[in-house]
């Protein structure tokens, strides 16, 4: 500090000096020499008529004059007088202040530094996330669209490209709407292979969202007739990495899924990735004539653009009425099913919303708190100064003088503050960003610059008035008053508001607490959630082998069975590996794949046509993994069996897939079973999977334990397991059940991996632990982000208990030093100082506990396992609080054992 | 009367407790001086000292600054405009504001000046 101390007010006057200069070098100052130079000529020529002759005359008129250079001085000193220079005597007196109370600055500007800082942090990501428009043209005008079926429990579900045909022909809010596709694709070229997320469009969406091509073109619009399903447009990323941002790119051919050519035409321009992660496009071309079958499919996704002027609430009640229409004309694959809109904005945020707008709620009241704080401490030092001030006043100083200069303190303190906070809230940035979870959308776009540095000032300045104010107030009542006197302990008025303003601190701490005591017991449960297997000693690895390494003119899906099966059989014959099995999703890895189906004796089903009832035509996960995995994950069988080794199609049947289709095996989950046959047994009944490739239908042999796939704080959706044997259609990742601490064998498997002579990607190798702690990481930022918020808080407001004890102990000083000295026991006094002291903190802790409930619903969506208004918590919390501040209080109340009859009185 | 301490109390910090009072004085007398027209700086200073019959000599460390000042509070303004022998000066003029400000002046100057000679009267 004591480098500062000198330099900050000599720092401020320079500037304004400099200021000043460059003001007036110019223009200014050869003014006024000019000025004075035609003074001193018309002295001499008045001299000269006087008959002086002209060197004397020139000579007296120098000399009458008097020093050009010390009025120039003084002229320059009278412009820069004004509201600058009083602005920097108030600075001066005010940084003079602080240099007398270092602990005081030192304290004051940490709480503000880190409560602008966390504010700004959090302001920075909210704003790249919430609030910054969506870098398309219109952002307004667009929307999602989903298809969504409540009886089904699905919200926004995907969208049929039949429903699509109808919605683009009657309605009249939307201008246009595109479909699209996206997924993980594995991209060859020059021999390279690597993964990217491709997206199969409309060409119609790069015009919606207003995005073109930096070079080269874009697709055909559908109407042309003309959409060539092999040309492909890569995104700038792609191009700069891959291609070395070459033009000559254009018309060069790159290979999706080692089996399919594409053309590149065109390159979009920096920035532009729509849907989120998309590197490469391709044209999804599709025809208006909707056959019935393109009616029950509903697979894609669905952006539209809103006509102008029409708002997302008129759309939504319009595309309502359609698909009320819909479900008239189209029962057997529209009853039951609606369609649902929201802003694209809030699509792409999801979820992240609420987390953001809860973080930067709470990290508001964190700034508060400091604000408070900050106050409170001013609140002593004027009370202090009281005497001071009295004087001051009483000797002339204008009011309005004194409370300018008690503003500036404020303003110092929070331009401290504010720098200070600039550079915290950078780094905060990065540690935020750091351990991010995986899944906010638009990361990316946190930058710290403009508005978040607008908003830094806007907070500055907001500091600055409540730090300002309250001493000011204060003032207000001492220079009414007039006192003359140092008797603070006969003054209410200064540790009244000191109360109130230390029981706000507590309340806004006690918010705090309970969002940190909620999410940390929310995310203790969800640790100690039964996800339905034994999640340790598993390994999981996720792979891509494209379909195109199995080109059998016979059939690529018994090839493929015969690669994965001897892939598998090789890793469980690793040291240390005890068992291995594949699956087309990794649980807790990503989404379930899902698809309807029915039973085969449904009314009006037959063969592999569908039921008439769209109610009984069912949706649930579908998972196919091998033999093994229900073994290796340790999912228990609830009745019936597991999969066998005879539940395996030949290469015959794999290779003819024709109607009539050999007849297959499935297992479900416990809740498919309770679903779809309440009371009844599913062992037997035989289903039709809508997109099964493979099996006529399958026959039901097994119910086994509910496991959460999808999320942990989900519980399972129903589920249908398919045997891999009997259903080569997709591709594996692989899970292995380990002897040996799975992260010993991380290297073995991936170089297992890589020897496999095929044209594989690894895209992760990784004990199934941190497979859950990634699934996780969502709850954990946020526990971790408002934990340290509310230890923060904590904090600061437990300073603030222990300089209101402290400054009562001061103020009854003599009080207790005459109450002891007829007998009064120590413990007693010092009981009496501390109840004082702890009234505000049990008034905060009432109010705050009030708030804490709205708080506490607010963000109930985030909590897991625990109903809003968690008692645990709220006692927690409370108890924390109150016993922190028990023993911040009770540091300065022992002082009073110390207190020295003789010295108070001899104060006096 | 000698005010020529109007230039010199800079010099004298003893007599510094007068300057406000003899700072005001300095500026009704440049606002007066200006209300029948405009004047560069000489000029003012000559015009004083003659109106005073050379009882009150204006410094020009006085004067400069405080025509500074009151251009800063808008009571008068400033250009350049060739003078009668066609050579550049700073002409000062009286604004409205200005005008407005000397008729208050004059008034409390009048009154201050009937108090205190009514109290030397009296004496």
């Amino acid at each position: 500090m004591s480098r500062p101390r000198r330099t900050l007010p000599d720092l401020l006057r320079g500037y304004a000096r400099r200021l000043a200069a460059l003001l007036r070098r110019n223009a200014a100052d050869r003014e006024l020499s000019d000025e004075l130079a035609f003074h001193i000529d018309m002295e001499t020529e008045q001299n000269i008529r006087a008959g002086l002759d002209p060197a004397q005359a020139r000579r007296a008129a120098m000399l009458a004059f008097g020093g050009v250079d010390r009025i120039s001085e003084q002229v320059r000193d009278t412009r820069t007088i004004g509201w600058l220079e009083d602005l920097i005597q108030d600075v001066r007196h005010a940084a003079r202040g602080f240099r007398r109370a270092p602990g005081f600055t030192a304290a004051a500007a940490a709480a503000l530094t880190l409560g602008i800082g966390a504010n700004t942090a959090v302001f920075a990501v909210v704003y790249a996330v919430v609030m910054a428009p969506l870098p398309y043209a219109e952002p307004d005008r667009l929307v999602r669209l989903w298809e969504a079926n409540p009886a089904l429990g699905i919200d926004s579900g995907a969208v049929s490209p039949g429903t699509v045909a109808d919605l683009r022909a009657r309605s009249r809010t939307l201008q246009r709407i595109a479909l699209f596709g996206e997924r993980d694709m594995f991209l060859t070229d020059a021999g390279e292979s690597w993964e990217a997320m491709a997206a199969a469009v409309s060409p119609a969406l790069f015009d919606m969202l207003g995005a073109q091509p930096v070079i080269g073109r874009a697709f055909p619009r559908e109407d042309d007739g003309n959409v060539s399903d092999t040309e492909a447009v890569i995104g700038h990323g792609l191009w700069q990495r891959r291609f070395g941002g070459d033009p000559r790119v254009l018309g060069r051919t790159i290979q999706m899924e080692s089996r399919w050519s594409y053309t590149i035409v065109g390159v979009m321009p920096p920035g532009f990735a729509y849907p989120p992660g998309t590197e490469i496009w391709t044209p999804l071309a599709y025809s208006s004539a909707v056959s019935n079958e393109e009616r029950h499919f509903r697979y894609y996704n669905a952006i539209a653009q809103l006509r102008p002027g029409r708002t997302v609430e008129q759309a939504a009640n319009e595309l309502r009425a359609i698909a009320g229409q819909l479900e008239q004309e189209h029962p057997a694959s529209n009853a039951g099913w609606t369609v649902q809109i929201a802003p694209l904005d809030r699509s792409i945020v999801g979820s992240a919303r609420l987390t953001l707008l809860v973080l930067f709620g709470l990290s508001g009241c964190v700034l508060l708190i400091a604000c408070g704080n900050v106050a409170t401490l001013a609140i002593a030092r004027a009370t202090a100064r009281q005497h001071e001030t009295a004087v001051r006043v009483a000797l002339g100083a204008g009011t309005r003088r004194l409370l300018r200069q008690w503003t500036a303190e404020g303003l110092l303190l929070a331009a401290l503050g504010g720098a200070g906070g600039v550079v915290a809230g950078y780094w905060i940035t990065r540690l935020l960003l750091a351990i991010a979870p995986a899944g906010i959308p638009r990361l990316g776009e946190v930058v710290f610059r403009g508005p978040v540095l607008a908003f830094a000032l806007l907070a500055t300045c907001l500091t600055a008035m409540l730090v300002g104010l309250a001493p000011a107030l204060r003032l207000r009542t001492t220079a009414l008053g007039l006192r003359t006197r140092s008797d603070a302990g006969s003054d209410g008025s200064g540790s009244r508001s000191r109360e109130w303003l230390l029981g706000t601190q507590i309340a806004l701490t006690f918010v705090l607490t309970v969002a940190a005591a909620l999410l940390l017991r929310s995310f203790d449960r969800l640790r100690q959630t039964e996800l339905g297997f034994r999640r340790h000693d598993v390994l999981a690895a996720q792979v891509r082998v494209p379909i195109g390494n199995f080109r059998a003119a016979s059939s690529p899906w018994f090839e493929r069975l015969e690669f994965y099966d001897s892939l598998i059989a090789g890793l469980a014959r690793l040291p240390g590996v005890r068992r291995a099995a594949g699956t087309t999703t990794i649980p807790l890895s990503g989404e379930l794949g899902s698809g309807s189906m029915w039973r085969s004796d449904a009314p009006g089903a037959h063969g592999r046509r569908p039921p008439q009832s769209a109610a009984d035509q069912w949706k649930a996960a579908i998972e196919i993994v091998t033999q093994d995995f229900l073994e290796t994950m340790g999912i228990p069988v609830v009745r019936g069996r597991t999969f066998h080794a005879t539940d395996r199609f030949t290469q015959q049947e794999l290779a003819d897939l024709d109607d009539p289709r050999p007849p297959g095996v499935a297992v479900v989950n416990e809740t498919m079973a309770r679903r779809y046959w309440p009371g009844g047994d599913p062992l037997g009944s035989r289903i039709v999977l809508f997109d099964d490739a493979f099996a006529g239908y399958r026959t039901i042999v097994g119910v086994v334990r509910d496991v959460r796939a999808e999320s942990v704080d989900l519980p399972a959706s129903p589920t249908v397991y398919l045997p891999f044997a009997q259903h080569p259609g997709r591709e594996l990742s692989l899970v292995l059940r380990t002897d040996l601490p799975p992260e010993q064998l991380v290297g073995a498997v991936t170089d297992r991996l890589r020897s496999v002579g095929h044209a594989i990607s690894i895209t992760s190798v990784r004990p199934f632990d941190a497979v859950v702690g990634g699934a996780l990481s969502r709850p954990r930022f946020t526990m971790l982000v408002v934990g340290s918020f509310a230890a923060l808080a904590l904090v600061i407001a437990v300073v603030g208990v222990f300089g209101i004890v402290g400054f009562l102990v001061a103020r009854r000083e003599h009080e207790i030093g005459i109450r002891m000295a007829l007998g009064a026991r120590p413990a007693s006094v010092r009981w009496l100082v501390l109840r004082q002291g702890l009234r505000p903190v049990l008034l905060g802790v009432g109010v705050g506990g009030v708030a804490a409930m709205a708080v506490a619903r607010a963000m109930q969506a985030l909590l897991y396992g625990l109903a809003p208004l968690d008692g645990t918590s709220f006692a927690a919390a409370g108890l924390t609080l109150i016993v922190a501040s028990m023993v911040a209080g009770m540091l300065p109340a022992h002082r009073i054992a110390g207190v020295d009859l003789l010295r108070s009185l001899r104060s006096e | 009367m000698v005010l020529s301490e109007l230039d010199t109390h800079h010099r004298h910090p003893m007599t510094r407790a007068s300057t406000d009072l003899l700072r005001g004085t300095l500026d009704l007398l440049i606002l007066r001086t200006l209300a029948p027209g405009p004047m560069h700086g000489w000029g003012l200073s000559q015009r004083i000292q003659q109106q005073s019959e050379n009882l009150l000599t204006v410094g020009q460390g006085s004067l400069y600054p405080a025509l500074q000042r009151l251009e800063q509070q808008g009571w008068v303004a400033s250009e350049w405009r060739p003078t009668d022998q066609n050579r550049p000066a700073k002409y000062y003029t009286l604004t409205t504001s200005g005008r407005r400000a000397l008729a208050a002046e004059t008034r409390s100057w009048r009154a201050y000046v009937r108090a205190v000679d009514l109290i030397l009267g009296r004496a």
